[in-house]
């Protein structure tokens, strides 16, 4: 039995054969490649857990996959959210299952009947906890935006909100409440009860004033977290609804693919 | 993507089919052949209904002269199939190639006289050495250009009277290619092929079929195949990614990155016979540099990269083609970028062409500006 496995969710299976765990970013070594195709035979089970880290179908690392994939029938593969982004990212598990199949195809709600697929689904809820801004905090806004704008250059514009997030998280900096626990960006409050999402290793309950503007991030720390109700500190900025509006499709996107696959009971 | 509908046929009954109908209807047949997979499928095919029929067909293949030592095998093998069934095309005679690779050495002459001794191989003793079309009637694209692959392509050709010529060609492969040769019917009411002059026919009897399809082939049949093929698998790289190609022009550079490690007295050859390749091989997937996909740090724009790149192109004799195919182009960074990757690239020949419409980026930035 092999399992491939993500460092930040490391496993340990109960079974009486042997297994050999390798980490995900090893699956494309040269040093593992080589031997695993000459020891992965029929007989052989791969466990796949938590190795969708990319949405690029035709990463290098997942056909490294495919070929141990390819040499057995017997395949487990396990995700905890079903989707990174978007619903095409599915299709990435389906291609572990059997890329000859999917080759070229987009998603399709058909294929999580016609596959042996079984869901429990991880219902998330976003709640938001209101902070009053002033007159001058939106003049902040205003001028910060149309200097980022201005001075963009050749900067991927996807930087623009990124930017704009910080500077709202730090107008919410006043809400933030001592006996509570926050997760931001980065280390820029200094203060104990604020960590980064780096930070977390563990089960918890935070309060959160930037999400990760990285989903893949993001749902890791809803995973690391055990998390089921996000409690946001939302301002009336307009990054806030961005954000906000953006969660709400991703979890519409998750809650649709629920809704049609079978349940694991 | 390409929907394909399945029929109560399989590709290979289909493609038995239409090869026999080549051979029902022409009296002359010329089968392509790069030593790739699709190829070595199609003359298979192609010859063994020649055996059949007790006929001889031609076996084409225009030899670059700068290609993997595999693919040379592999033609000898295609050719040493059904010897008796087999007219040999082996075309060795010059012909400019891009190199990608060099500014300075910006062009191969393939075959050069003169410099026999360091092309990269010996001649073939079966092949033909000088252009085998009347040279009164040579046609040339562009005089600028030079004489290079397709003008020996399109003259040989030409050449040639009321003649098939199968090609390897698969719609899944390139969807846009297929639409574009497959919208009228080339010879009566057969789609699967283009029309030419003088009679003559191309015709794509795999064009319906997939990779898979070819390695199932090649399979069931025990055909030899280029050794390329297993060392880009034993890569990782996807089954569908593998191909065989040119080493130095502006599509292929990238093989010149792993050929020390597939071919190394290939790799060795090709370092004296052009400038160049040791950049190919250095930076061939490099971003900043033949990747051409991150502006280098010392240029505030693709823009300015661009000019920068203009001003400096070394070769006065090439420099006017590009000028004057900018002029017709937008002035923004999405257009500038791939101006700047023909521009390193040295593609003259115009073979990656510039996508000419304004910059996505510009409708991102508006949709950030409307949201925030």
């Amino acid at each position: 039995m092999f399992c491939f496995y993500w460092r930040g969710f490391p496993v340990k299976y109960k079974v009486d054969c042997e297994v050999e765990y390798i980490e995900y970013a090893d699956i494309e070594m040269y040093k593992y490649f080589y031997r695993l195709l000459e020891e992965i035979g029929q007989d052989s089970l791969i466990v796949m857990d938590s190795c969708m880290r990319t949405q690029n179908r035709s990463e290098l690392i997942y056909n490294c996959a495919h070929h141990y994939l390819g040499q057995t029938p017997h395949r487990i593969i396990f995700e905890y959210f079903p989707i990174i982004e978007s619903k095409a990212d599915f299709m990435v598990l389906l291609d572990f299952e059997n890329k000859g199949k999917y080759k070229g195809k987009g998603f399709d709600y058909v294929y999580l009947q016609n596959e042996d697929i079984k869901i429990k689904p991880v219902k998330v809820k976003l709640e938001t906890i209101n902070v009053e801004t002033t007159e001058k905090d939106r003049e902040r806004y205003e001028k910060k935006k149309e200097q980022l704008f201005d001075s963009l250059g050749e900067k991927d514009p996807d930087t623009i909100p990124r930017n704009l997030q910080i500077l709202a998280g730090d107008i919410k900096k006043k809400a933030i409440e001592p006996d509570n626990l926050y997760v931001a960006r980065n280390k820029r409050f200094k203060l104990d009860n604020v960590l980064s999402y780096k930070e977390i290793t563990g089960k918890g309950n935070y309060s959160v004033i930037d999400i990760h503007y990285r989903r893949l991030n993001f749902n890791d720390f809803l995973r690391t977290t055990g998390m089921s109700k996000i409690k946001y500190l939302c301002t009336t900025l307009p990054i806030d609804t961005v954000i906000i509006n953006e969660f709400a499709k991703w979890k519409a996107r998750c809650d649709a693919i629920y809704a049609q696959a079978s349940l694991y009971k | 993507m390409l929907r394909q509908v399945y029929i109560n046929k399989t590709v290979l009954d289909a493609a038995r089919e239409r090869v026999s109908y080549v051979f029902d209807e022409f009296d002359n047949i010329i089968v392509s052949v790069s030593g790739g997979k699709d190829s070595t499928v199609l003359a298979h095919l192609a010859l063994s209904e020649a055996h059949r029929r007790e006929r001889r067909i031609g076996v084409f293949f225009l030899d670059e002269e700068v290609v993997y030592d595999s693919t040379i095998k592999q033609i000898e093998y295609i050719l040493s199939l059904y010897p008796k069934n087999t007219i040999p095309l082996w075309i060795q005679m010059e012909f400019a190639l891009t190199n990608a690779t060099s500014l300075i050495e910006s062009q191969l002459i393939c075959w050069e006289a003169g410099k026999h001794k360091i092309w990269m191989r010996p001649k073939q003793a079966n092949s033909i050495k000088f252009p085998p079309w009347d040279r009164k009637k040579e046609t040339i694209r562009d005089k600028n250009k030079g004489f290079g692959f397709y003008d020996a392509l399109d003259n040989f050709q030409n050449s040639r009277e009321n003649t098939a010529f199968l090609v390897g060609l698969r719609a899944t492969e390139s969807p846009n290619r297929w639409r574009a040769v497959s919208k009228n019917p080339g010879y009566k009411d057969v789609f699967w092929c283009t029309k030419m002059k003088h009679g003559n026919v191309s015709m794509y009897p795999l064009y319906d079929w997939n990779f898979h399809d070819i390695w199932k082939y090649i399979y069931d049949n025990q055909l030899k195949y280029s050794n390329i093929y297993d060392y880009m698998y034993k890569k990782g790289m996807g089954l569908q990614e593998i191909r065989v190609s040119s080493l130095i022009h502006e599509k292929s550079f990238k093989a010149l990155v792993e050929l020390p490690e597939f071919e190394p007295k290939t790799y060795n050859r090709l370092l004296k016979r052009i400038k160049g390749i040791s950049i190919g091989n250095l930076y061939g997937k490099d971003s900043k540099m033949l990747r051409v996909s991150k502006l280098p740090k010392n240029f505030k724009t693709w823009i300015a990269y661009r000019d920068f790149l203009l001003a400096t192109y070394p070769d006065p004799e090439r420099k006017p083609i590009f000028e004057k195919r900018f002029v017709r182009h937008l002035n923004n960074r999405y257009v500038a970028r791939q101006q700047c990757r023909q521009l390193v690239l040295n593609d003259y020949e115009n073979n990656l062409p510039v996508d000419n419409k304004p910059d996505p980026r510009e409708a991102m930035i508006e949709k950030w500006r409307a949201l925030l």
